[in-house]
């Protein structure tokens, strides 16, 4: 149910804000293939919603564009996998860029082999707050809050070819913390203890994190290689599909992890550059993540 | 000779790229749809360019129209395909622009209203 609202909320907001960067998301929600459309996003695997804007003119190579997003907790994903907890996030991305990079622009009225190259570097915040209780220490009632400042710099590289593949790398810098290594707790005092004779009690309880926690710098590296396979379309429906294959790693000595995976796409009828939702599957060599993605596409009435 | 201001509009693709008389169209992305004007002397002839990129398969549409007051835009040029295997299409045509291209627009606007309910 509660996935449902988020969405709805979403979908409320729509005709108000305007695009978001990129659906191809796997389940922590990052990707490095950024496409244009306008739309709002919701990404079950990483209980992410967002909506954005691009501002992109044909003849003009230098585009732009913004994102703004929220996380849930941990709690709307537990039916597609994640059971890694989770704190609520809000932030934003902006993201600048240039189109035709290393290709030249097509000539009006002249076929060529397609081709179009874009590079953009996104650079984003996001901010959480939570309670923590480390390791050793006697936890609390009264145990301010602990908060993060996500910071992160990408720049991503796009190569779209042949009529039917787009490439992506990225890779750049980002503050995080290992909250989703953490065990997700409820901190329980007791305000009305049982009387004698009964077990029944008054408690407050408080949800936190327990473990060490910890900050650190990540460098993060994701490709993505999205395949259109001939006319592929989902029977009855006629939305075509693309699938994409991707990994996701981080060179940072601090905490070293690579993932590979694949991602199962549909796009807008008629539209294959409008994806409007997906199911990808990462495996990181221990566990595999499951993420389903919807998307709203959109486009900003003038 | 007078200037028209001519609205185009494509869809589909990826960055689609457009002259009028040679003139590049500069062309805003609103979703899946490209649009934008220019303001030129046309002539009694217009000499299109479109080059459209995308995905195989999908669809494209090209649409330019002058717009009328008061009444809906008159249609100079429109054409529509499939974007081919390799990715890319592309095309050059010319278009006959109507001394006064919103002329038959009001006369339908007249004939329209006069019609008896």
């Amino acid at each position: 149910m509660r996935p449902l609202i988020v969405f709805a909320a979403c979908l409320a907001v729509a005709p108000f804000a305007l695009a978001q960067q990129s659906l191809f998301q796997s389940s922590d929600g990052q990707s490095s293939v950024y496409l244009r459309q306008s739309s709002a996003t919701f990404n079950l695997g990483d209980s992410k919603a967002s909506i954005g804007y691009v501002n992109r003119v044909n003849i003009k190579k230098t585009f732009w564009g913004f994102e703004g997003y929220a996380t849930a907790n941990s709690g709307v994903t537990s039916l597609f996998s994640s059971d890694k907890p989770k704190a609520p996030e809000g932030g934003g991305d902006f993201t600048v860029g240039r189109h035709f990079v290393l290709v030249p622009m097509p000539v009006a009225g002249v076929k060529a082999k397609a081709r179009e190259d874009w590079w953009l570097i996104d650079v984003g915040y996001g901010h959480s707050s939570f309670y923590l209780y480390p390791k050793g220490s006697t936890p609390e009632a009264n145990t301010p809050k602990t908060n993060f400042d996500r910071f992160r710099a990408i720049a991503a590289y796009n190569y779209f070819t042949s009529g039917n593949l787009i490439a992506g790398i990225a890779a750049g810098a980002e503050r995080r913390n290992n909250l989703s290594d953490l065990t997700s707790v409820s901190l329980a005092t007791v305000i009305v203890p049982a009387p004698t004779g009964s077990q029944t009690s008054i408690e407050k309880t408080q949800a936190g994190y327990y473990g060490n926690y910890k900050e650190y710098i990540a460098a993060p590296i994701y490709t993505d290689i999205l395949f259109y396979p001939g006319k592929a379309s989902v029977p009855a429906f006629g939305n075509r599909l693309g699938i994409d294959f991707f990994s996701r790693s981080d060179v940072a000595a601090a905490n070293r992890s690579s993932s590979g995976g694949l991602g199962i796409f549909m796009f807008k009828k008629e539209d294959p550059l409008t994806p409007i939702g997906g199911i990808s599957a990462s495996f990181n060599g221990t566990k595999v993540q499951l993420a389903l993605t919807v998307g709203f596409a959109f486009a900003k009435s003038n | 000779m007078s200037k028209l201001t001519f609205k185009c509009a494509i869809t589909g693709g990826l960055t689609p790229v457009m002259t009028l008389q040679g003139q590049p169209v500069a062309l805003r992305q609103n979703g899946n749809t490209w649009s934008g004007s220019l303001a030129m002397g046309a002539g009694s002839t217009l000499n299109i360019a479109v080059t459209v990129t995308g995905i195989n398969g999908s669809p494209w549409t090209v649409d330019i129209t002058i717009d009328c007051p008061g009444g809906s835009p008159a249609k100079i040029f429109s054409r529509n395909g499939t974007i081919p295997k390799g990715g890319s299409d592309a095309f050059t045509a010319s278009a006959k622009v109507p001394a006064q291209p919103c002329l038959n627009n009001a006369e339908a606007t007249v004939k329209a209203q006069d019609t008896p309910s």
